[in-house]
């Protein structure tokens, strides 16, 4: 399945998403291989925002415009796995976006 | 291996119901239907529409839940007393103890093609249509009934008509008559050689006040345990977190089916159910593995308003009111009014489904948990505006829209058809 399952924060068909804050990154295991099919979630504490990793175990999603990086929590986890961490990589200087998430699960 | 589908009582062996290939490979697909489609509101026959329309007070008196608050908040059978309308709950029990009685009915695929058609070929924007991308696995049905008056209407615009006039005059569809109806069925993946884990929600448990409170948020988490020799673990995966397993419920407990290879080829057409499956089981669907039935809507036409029903599986901590068939495990509230019977503390009626609405977010009216489903589909009208602001109170469509009869759908299948045609011209998509 190399289709990447995207979590836009709007209906794409219902309004034009002109402008978001990017979100990317990727799901590796402990032995640094990267896991598909694993689900990550950003929580902007009044809604969530979800996506599950592709073939090659990166995720991309557009969050509103207006969303600040550090107040979103995130988490990410895959069956089989027990636990997992994550880091946030956010852009240098005054750029808002975007921002990178490297989740490792084990 | 024949598609199955049916539910096994306790104790015995699985009841299974033979339902033909056909029908499965039409099991649906459903994504969009979301908050929209499933139902119809009421305004008397056609002609009248405009004036009952005009006439319509718009009574919105939005009410927050305090936040963090313990709350309770479908009003459950006061609503069907207060209406009179305890059909509906037998209804809902016919639904559940015979699923094979709408199995049969028509889904939206086969009534809208051309609005299928457009999500296959771009599964990934449906994606975003339920809760910012938490998605369900969703099919909508029409039993012939409401069929024939969709027909009739002109609800069901085809490709070929916009291709002659892209901008069709759509008529005011009627509100659905006596004996149609309407279902949207809300399913969850279930893997055939492993626990599943399956979130429950409690009315009791805090909540946003504004925000979503989809099923990432509640706090129960139970594991559905298909296979009795394999142990359940403490924790679980789902939906991106590891979550604690408070109990193990069997297959038994619930409707379901088991998905034969054609109806995990249709089921990956829908980019919802591929997601959904990956982020319950981290994989996809394969042969052998159950969908068992979370929640359920109905709207039944009564040439006006109609009585809308919708029920969810829980347990006493979930709210509704308790469906008396078996098995054991669905809670249900219905309405058939916005406004009556007022709430306890006087604010218009409140009917929601904790799956189906509880993701969507305050639009300024509050968020789905103080919601009424007629109130949303009030606004339901051509050309389609955000469905998702949903709230309680008599509401109507915006001016110079044509109202679609309290249906979502065929708002949505021009809007999508017209996209699609934009699309076509800018050569975005291959014309077939």
């Amino acid at each position: 399945m190399a289709a990447q399952f995207y979590g836009n924060a709007i209906p794409a068909e219902l309004f034009d998403l002109q402008a978001g804050s990017v979100w990317f990154g990727s799901v590796r295991s402990s032995e640094g291989d990267f896991i598909s099919d694993a689900t990550v979630v950003l929580d902007t504490g009044f809604i969530e925002y979800v996506a599950v990793t592709d073939i090659g175990g990166r995720f991309r999603m557009v969050l509103p415009e207006n969303t600040v990086p550090s107040e979103v929590a995130f988490s990410c986890a895959k069956a089989g796995f027990s636990s997992a961490q994550g880091r946030l990589r956010r852009p240098s200087k005054s750029a808002s976006t975007s921002i990178e998430l490297s989740c490792i699960v084990r | 291996m024949n598609g199955l589908l049916g539910r096994r009582p306790r104790g015995l062996f699985c009841k299974r119901i033979a339902v033909p290939v056909a029908q499965q490979l039409r099991f649906p697909l459903l994504v969009l239907t979301l908050m929209t489609p499933a139902h119809s509101m009421g305004a008397g026959d056609p002609k009248k529409m405009p004036v009952v329309l005009a006439d319509a007070q718009i009574q919105l008196q939005p009410t927050h839940v305090g936040g963090g608050a313990s709350v309770s908040l479908n009003s459950g059978s006061p609503t069907l007393a207060a209406h009179g309308a305890p059909l509906l709950e037998a209804e809902l029990a016919v639904l559940i103890d015979r699923p094979e009685s709408w199995s049969v009915w028509p889904e939206r695929a086969d009534l809208f093609p051309a609005l299928s058609e457009l999500q296959r070929r771009n599964g990934e924007m449906a994606d975003g249509m339920f809760s910012a991308g938490v998605p369900l696995m969703l099919e909508t049905r029409f039993n012939p009934t409401a069929e024939a008056h969709l027909r009739e209407s002109g609800a069901l615009v085809s490709r070929s008509v916009l291709d002659r006039e892209p901008t069709p005059k759509l008529t005011p569809v009627p509100p659905l008559p006596a004996g149609a109806k309407v279902i949207m069925a809300a399913w969850w993946p279930v893997a055939h050689d492993a626990p599943s884990p399956l979130p429950v929600w409690s009315a009791h448990s805090p909540t946003r006040p504004s925000g979503s409170n989809g099923y990432l948020n509640w706090q129960q988490v139970i594991a559905i345990n298909p296979n009795l020799t394999v142990g359940v673990p403490r924790e679980m995966a789902l939906a991106g977190r590891f979550r604690a397993i408070s109990e193990v419920a069997e297959l038994a407990d619930f409707h379901y089916q088991q998905l034969d290879q054609p109806g995990v080829v249709h089921w990956n057409r829908d980019a919802s159910a591929q997601k959904l499956s990956r982020m319950v089981l981290g994989r996809g669907l394969v042969a052998g593995d159950y969908l068992v039935l979370v929640a359920l809507h109905l709207y039944a036409g009564s040439g006006g308003l109609g009585e809308w029903g919708t029920l969810w599986w829980g347990d006493a901590r979930s709210g509704g009111e308790l469906l008396p068939v078996q098995p054991k495990r669905y809670r249900y509230d219905s309405t058939a009014d916005p406004v009556l019977p007022l709430e306890s503390d006087g604010s218009p009626n409140r009917c929601f489904n904790p799956w189906l609405e509880g993701g969507l977010t305050d639009a300024g009216a509050g968020n789905g948990l103080d919601a009424n489903c007629i109130s949303c589909h009030q606004r339901a009208a051509h050309p389609a505006t955000n469905f998702l602001n949903v709230t309680r109170g008599h509401q109507r469509p915006l001016a110079e829209t044509t109202a679609t009869g309290l249906l979502w759908t065929p708002a949505l299948q021009l809007h999508r058809l017209n996209q699609q045609m934009q699309a076509n011209s800018l050569g975005v998509i291959p014309d077939r």
